[in-house]
């Protein structure tokens, strides 16, 4: 009943900001910004062209490459740096310092090392989420409830056997948070490090129609895209909130 | 006898800001193969570190531990530890929390012990489950199961019942002693039970607060099941508890549980006694003198109490009566039914109760304060359903007398001025009391069958945690008794028909947020009370004396009689005033009266519910011991008879209550006036018949009305 209402006021609120942009727009009797119905029509007229399709799938297959590549490192860092203090105390400066750094400012450098190619988003996106992911695993590790360990040495499970049943899935409710953090900078990334360069990807979509003959209509349809795709994504991310492995921590 | 474990010498302390803190100083003791070793001492005083250090997690600053006279290299297999807060991997299912633990094994091993010590710990087909989805009780049988499936040597166990609840901790106590006696394996038990250790050990280890030491060792030469009221297993508990400094020597209570939340305090050593070394012999068998032992105890002299016993001892059985107070005392309750006449006959007590000068009473009258409205509901509209239309307003402490002076005549030992510490439980079953008499010692009385009669004190019930207040009857009610009050004139809106012109009415009058009792008695006295929703009198300013005057502000009629009134006594408070018990039995036990069930006092029901579950009780008691059988099975009869109807009106009168204390078309009182039907059955019900009519069907035709 409640989540009717407020699905239902989630819709409201976005079709009242639908309806003020329409008058906003004929009110002020521009001529170069689009109404809510040019952009759909706009939308139409890139599926029909078939070009969206084309966009969207460059985008995520470098989302995908980037931040597939830094979970891997990142969770495999994230383990050894929260079990062992030694590889901690070595690495956590170095992690420190390039945190907060925003992966735009690498923009200059990954275009001096890699060119205008794939590999430079995927550089990129690497870039942004591996951070996140790293803190997120180390965080995990370090909050595993003193006992689950002790009871592990206690019965002699250690090694391998200890990161595989023990280390990894106590520290997996934060390595999820961490994840979903991280496809969210992701996908953030990858749109601004297409503006750059190559020729396809959304953001690329969105830099090449205003360049292109200010086809602002084009530029917002790419945004809606954006916007609607980072939503799926964070919903795929989230279900795995769901898995039964972790419903000790999150099921509560 | 070689030693298992030795200690030796252990020292620990933690550093802290303030410099290191002293955690344990001088430990020493060893523990031979097979023997279980319950280690005891105040909270936090390092028992837990200790076990620690025993299981090789944590390492001391001085001393070693030996286990088969090797030094511990750190934990191992041999010593498996049972935490206190359990440490099941919550992100396995309970099989894989098995088997990962059995990984140096063949699969199909693994899988077949696993099966075979889930099934041992009663946990078959809770395999596939999550431990998030086990209750406290089953996640400690999973962590038990877990840890002997591999064979351990030793067993360290951290207060293994400590996060469970009072009967699933007895349950589990049982539930224990059986697994191990299955193992065999060496074990350490860290806990602040002292009823649990001796209950499970061998030996018991009593440490002094932190830094800890030894203070005194015991051994425990009693096979299992423990008789854990045995006058020497009394005495050893309470040897420990001085130990501990919380008892003093002259004035021992033992069977005081210490974790009993509301005694917290006096697990606080005093620090002159904290380093005295009890040293305990075993108890010479010349000790253990035996208990006073009787057929029936029944704990609480009011007259749920009184009536059980006078049936039972009335049929020759030996009965004691322990009541805490001396007779007479006051109780509130003074307005009682027409059904009583009936079961005063069966207690041969009518013609004392009719002698006693109660003033009669004939009914009940309703005065909606707003609309000025009254109904009177008299029981001789309908004579054929009473043997009298009348009954009485008593003074409880006058009335309460009579019935308890029954029981005394009728062969009951009856001890006033005794209080019971606690009922004793032996393997879930009751097998008596621990009772103090005025100034003494308390000691354990024996029966087979232990009736609760606490009233809202609900002994029994409280410990087991069986009862359940009802949230949508929260009600508060402030109360006490006035002289030189006004009360309505005979006749005062009464019909012609049927009146006694001698008797009174027991007043009801409608005010805001809830209603005022107004019930004349003899000498010019009066009870008058305020039962107030419990919300809306916590929103009120003032205590009860304040709420008490608001609520009578609110109503002219009563307010005009208490003019110039003077109470007789300060204002009495109870809260939370209706609950009902999910059972009133239990292996020998049963529970009466208000220690069962309270409902809504508007129906002016306590009396009468408590002498007809008293009543009821002893027939089911007289039959259990035509049987020799005091299981739950035995008793149960009684339950059916009595929980299970009562608690269905208990269900209804939630609907029922608003369509009181309303003023509309759908009140049921007012509509009484025009259903000749309504009337009867209201009439009926306020007279205290629950037995004559089908109430059920009464209840959900005038809700629905």
């Amino acid at each position: 009943m409640h989540d009717r209402i407020g699905s239902f006021l989630a819709v409201a609120v976005i079709v009242c900001g639908v309806t003020l942009w329409w008058i906003a727009v004929r009110l002020s009797g521009s001529l170069i910004f689009p109404t809510p119905w040019q952009v759909v029509l706009g939308i139409v007229q890139l599926l029909q062209q078939g070009v969206l399709l084309k966009h969207v799938a460059a985008s995520l297959f470098r989302v995908t490459y980037g931040y597939l590549l830094a979970a891997t490192l990142a969770i495999a860092l994230g383990l050894l740096m929260g079990r062992f203090s030694r590889v901690h105390v070595a690495c956590n400066a170095l992690v420190q310092i390039l945190r907060p750094i925003s992966p735009i400012a690498w923009i200059p450098l990954a275009i001096l090392w890699f060119g205008v190619s794939d590999v430079s988003p995927i550089f990129l996106i690497f870039l942004s989420s591996f951070f996140p992911m790293v803190v997120g695993t180390v965080a995990g590790v370090l909050t595993i409830d003193r006992q689950y360990i002790w009871a592990a040495e206690n019965f002699g499970i250690s090694g391998f056997k200890l990161l595989c049943f023990v280390i990894f899935p106590g520290a997996l409710p934060q390595i999820i948070t961490g994840m979903r953090i991280g496809l969210g900078v992701a996908w953030l990334v990858v749109v601004a490090a297409e503006m750059i360069a190559i020729n396809s990807g959304l953001g690329y979509l969105i830099i090449d129609s205003r360049n292109a003959g200010n086809r602002y209509d084009l530029v917002i349809a790419g945004m809606v895209i954006i916007g609607v795709i980072g939503l799926l994504l964070d919903r795929l991310m989230s279900g795995l909130e769901r898995l039964d492995e972790v419903q000790w921590r999150y099921g509560r | 006898m070689d030693a298992k474990i030795s200690v030796i010498d252990i020292w620990k302390a933690f550093p802290t800001p303030k410099g290191p803190l002293p955690v344990l100083a001088e430990v020493n003791f060893t523990v031979a193969e097979g023997e279980f070793v319950a280690l005891v001492g105040p909270s936090g005083c390092g028992k837990t570190t200790l076990l620690h250090i025993l299981a090789g997690f944590v390492h001391p600053d001085r001393g070693e531990v030996r286990v088969d006279d090797r030094p511990i290299q750190g934990p191992s297999r041999q010593g498996i530890y049972v935490f206190q807060r359990g440490a099941i991997f919550p992100w396995l299912t309970v099989q894989q929390n098995m088997t990962l633990v059995l990984s140096d094994l063949p699969p199909t091993e693994r899988q077949r012990l696993a099966d075979e010590y889930l099934e041992l710990a009663g946990l078959e087909g809770f395999g596939r489950a999550y431990p998030h989805q086990l209750s406290g009780g089953m996640l400690q049988r999973v962590e038990l199961a877990r840890a002997l499936v591999t064979r351990p040597e030793i067993l360290y166990l951290d207060e293994p019942l400590g996060a469970l609840d009072a009967l699933t901790r007895l349950r589990m106590r049982i539930e224990l002693r059986r697994l191990l006696a299955h193992e065999r394996c060496t074990t350490l038990m860290v806990t602040h039970d002292v009823e649990e250790a001796l209950d499970l050990a061998d030996q018991v280890i009593v440490f002094s607060p932190r830094p800890a030491t030894i203070q005194s060792t015991m051994s425990v030469p009693f096979p299992h099941p423990r008789p854990l009221m045995h006058r020497a297993m009394l005495d050893l508990k309470q040897q420990i508890l001085q130990g501990l400094g919380v008892e003093d020597s002259e004035a021992p209570t033992a069977g005081v549980p210490l974790e009993n939340p509301t005694r917290s305090r006096v697990l606080r050593p005093r620090a002159g006694r904290a380093r005295a070394y009890v040293r305990s012999a075993v108890p010479s068998p010349t000790a253990a003198v035996s208990a006073e032992c009787f057929d029936v105890v029944v704990i609480g002299g009011g007259p749920g109490g009184a009536s059980a016993a006078t049936l039972l001892a009335e049929r020759g059985l030996k009965v004691v009566l322990l009541e805490r107070q001396r007779f007479p005392r006051f109780h509130t309750g003074e307005s009682l039914l027409p059904a009583l006449w009936e079961l005063w006959d069966r207690l041969d007590v009518t013609a004392e109760i009719e002698a006693a000068g109660f003033v009669p009473k004939q009914g009940i009258i309703f005065s909606m304060t707003r609309s000025g409205e009254e109904v009177a509901l008299l029981t001789a509209e309908y004579p054929e359903y009473f043997p009298r239309t009348y009954t009485y307003h008593v003074e409880r402490s006058r009335f309460d007398q009579i019935l308890l002076d029954n029981a005394r005549r009728k062969g009951t030992e009856v001890r006033e001025g005794w209080s019971v510490q606690e009922v004793l439980f032996e393997a879930g079953r009751a097998r008596g009391v621990l009772a103090s008499p005025p100034d003494g010692a308390p000691r354990s009385i024996l029966a087979d069958v232990v009736v609760d009669a606490t009233g809202r004190d609900s002994l029994i019930a409280r410990r087991l945690g069986w009862r359940r207040p009802d949230p949508a009857l929260n009600k508060i009610a402030h109360f006490t008794h006035f002289t030189g009050a006004g009360r309505r004139s005979p006749l005062e809106g009464f019909p012609e028909q049927d009146i006694l012109i001698e008797a009174t009415v027991t007043e009801v009058h409608i005010v805001d947020d809830g209603w005022l009792w107004y019930i004349p008695l003899a000498n010019d006295v009066v009870s008058v009370g305020a039962v107030l929703d419990a919300k809306a009198a916590g929103q009120m300013r003032g205590g009860p004396q304040e709420r008490f005057n608001h609520a009578v502000a609110g109503c002219p009629k009563v307010k005009d009689w208490l003019q110039g009134a003077r109470p007789l006594m300060p204002m009495q408070t109870i809260s939370n005033i209706a609950y009902i018990n999910d059972r009133f039995i239990g292996h020998g036990f049963v529970l009466v009266g208000d220690a069962a069930m309270f409902v809504d006092p508007i129906f002016a029901s306590g009396v009468t519910l408590a002498i007809r579950s008293g009543i009821f009780a002893a027939d089911c008691i007289l039959d259990a011991f035509e049987r020799r059988d005091f299981s739950e099975d035995s008793l149960k009869p009684y339950e059916e008879r009595f929980r299970v109807p009562m608690s269905r009106i208990f269900r209804m009168i939630n609907n029922w209550y608003e369509l009181l204390d309303r003023e509309d078309g759908r009140n049921l009182i007012l509509r009484s006036r025009h259903t000749p039907l309504l009337r009867e059955r209201l009439i009926v019900l306020l007279s205290g018949g629950y037995d004559k009519m089908d109430l059920e069907s009464f209840l959900l035709t005038a809700s629905q009305g």
